[in-house]
């Protein structure tokens, strides 16, 4: 058991697909974290709090930190599963040609 | 899964199954694990455990200490920004007495903080808004019955009164004592048994937080309003719940009829205030949100704001809609499920809080990045709703 988490966790830092997800999630988490220390600060939210999109730009604001956030919650878990598959795959490959 | 794989091995990564495999990983992944993340520490802010509240608590009182005024706000309508100033310190107010009723280790700190939350109320700029909408400040006309002012003294009422049943010797008692006296005259006066909030306008939501107030009142005092509160009861379940949905109505006219339609915000609000004063209606006015206005997707609750096959707009009260499930309906919707311990419901509002709420930990205080004291405030509040045999 021991052997095969070790076989497997060597052919999986060796995955491309596995770099590319872990890549792609860390710039998603970096630019959530990002929005989250900026929207802290903003007032844009009151206004659409308040129910009214009277200015468009700060609706635009909220929108745009709405689809990250709603991005980085239900694609990174699926994400990360890829890259895992993926990295499972190219192991069974290799071992295919060998 | 293995099969899948070899098949997927030997079809050597052709575009179309990968495609297929990321599609399926992706729908996997976003169907159960965001609402089992977000809602973690639900299941303890369902048994109100103070490594929780603490946190949220500490978010209100950092806004406190900071000082907050009108200014501070940016709904675009001064009116409105007075209006969130009061609501700020109203349910901070009452989170943080309901804290202090949770965890009595923290009555010495909690009350100077609600106390601190009621001058707040009380100050010239908070008042404002009441003053410019009537014309008349609602603390001076109180010896007159011209004007009823029933959202600032209701709301100003009932926190007195939890704030007195915290602390019999609060210094707040004798305004407590005058607000009620009005108050009661107001209502016998009335011929609808409903006060206005502004001119023309008059929302049973405000009036609920304005009879629950007598009743702690009575509480706190031995005075006796029952019959005024037994009448009420009769004429809210007669006239201002909707026969068809159970809901609350969202504003009646001046003879007392609805005027707008049974809504989410107004129903959940009215339930949290009621439960200090009729725990029975309460729990009708839960069931109803439940029965018509609640659902769930992938492990999150919503509540709606408007009732199926009803339509209708955004506005102050509601917050913002989307697909039709309120914010503000949503958020107080933590209260009702806390207090009449729905604890699958609570899990799946918590979830949306969670998610939609945006909450930030540094230092041992969480704010939440989309709420703004406004936000921090309510949730504080509803979280800290008193349940079962806590109550």
């Amino acid at each position: 058991m021991k052997e095969s988490v070790k076989t497997f966790l060597a052919q999986a830092a060796k995955s491309r697909g596995l770099w590319l997800c872990i890549g792609i999630a860390a710039a998603l988490l970096a630019l959530h974290e990002l929005a989250l220390a900026w929207m802290e600060k903003s007032r844009a939210v009151e206004a659409f709090m308040s129910g009214s999109f009277a200015n468009v730009f700060q609706a635009a604001q909220i929108l745009a930190f709405v689809l990250l956030r709603a991005a980085t919650f239900f694609l990174l878990p699926g994400i990360i599963l890829y890259g895992l598959l993926s990295a499972a795959l190219s192991g069974m490959r290799k071992k295919e040609v060998d | 899964m293995a099969g899948i794989g070899l098949a997927m091995t030997k079809a050597g990564g052709k575009p179309l199954l990968q495609i297929a495999a990321c599609a399926a990983l992706l729908l996997l992944g976003a169907s159960f694990i965001p609402s089992l993340w977000c809602s973690r520490e639900a299941g303890a802010a369902f048994e109100d455990s103070l490594k929780i509240q603490e946190p949220v608590q500490k978010g209100v009182e950092e806004w406190l200490s900071r000082g907050i005024s009108a200014k501070d706000y940016d709904t675009g309508f001064s009116q409105f920004d007075g209006e969130w100033l009061f609501g700020t310190y109203f349910m901070a107010g009452m989170g943080f007495v309901q804290m202090a009723e949770l965890h009595p280790e923290l009555k010495a700190r909690n009350i100077p903080l609600a106390e601190r939350c009621i001058e707040g109320i009380l100050s010239k700029e908070t008042r404002a808004f009441d003053l410019q909408s009537w014309g008349s400040d609602p603390i001076e006309s109180l010896d007159s019955d011209a004007s009823s002012h029933i959202a600032y003294l209701g709301y100003l009422n009932l926190l007195l009164g939890m704030d007195r049943r915290l602390n019999q010797s609060t210094k707040f008692a004798p305004l407590n004592d005058k607000i009620s006296a009005a108050l009661a005259r107001r209502y016998e006066r009335s011929p609808t048994l409903l006060l206005e909030t502004y001119p023309g306008e008059t929302y049973p939501v405000d009036n609920c937080a304005g009879i629950s107030s007598l009743k702690l009142f009575d509480v706190a005092t031995g005075a006796n309003h029952s019959a005024l509160l037994a009448r009420w009861k009769e004429s809210c379940e007669k006239r201002w719940i909707d026969k068809r949905t159970g809901l609350l109505v969202q504003s009646v006219s001046p003879d007392g009829e609805p005027f707008d339609k049974p809504r989410g915000s107004g129903s959940t609000l009215g339930l949290y205030f009621l439960s200090f004063s009729d725990l029975e209606l309460a729990k009708k006015l839960y069931a109803a949100v439940k029965k018509e206005l609640a659902s769930s997707v992938l492990g999150f609750g919503g509540v709606r704001e408007y009732p199926r096959g009803m339509a209708g707009r955004m506005d102050i009260d509601s917050g913002p809609i989307i697909f039709g499930y309120g914010f503000s309906a949503t958020g107080f919707s933590l209260a009702g499920a806390k207090l009449f311990g729905d604890e699958a419901y609570f899990k799946k509002l918590y979830a949306t809080a969670y998610f939609a709420g945006a909450p930030c930990d540094s230092g041992g205080t969480r704010s939440f990045a989309t709420g703004g004291p406004l936000g921090g405030a309510i949730l504080f509040a509803t979280l800290t709703a008193k349940g079962g045999s806590a109550r």
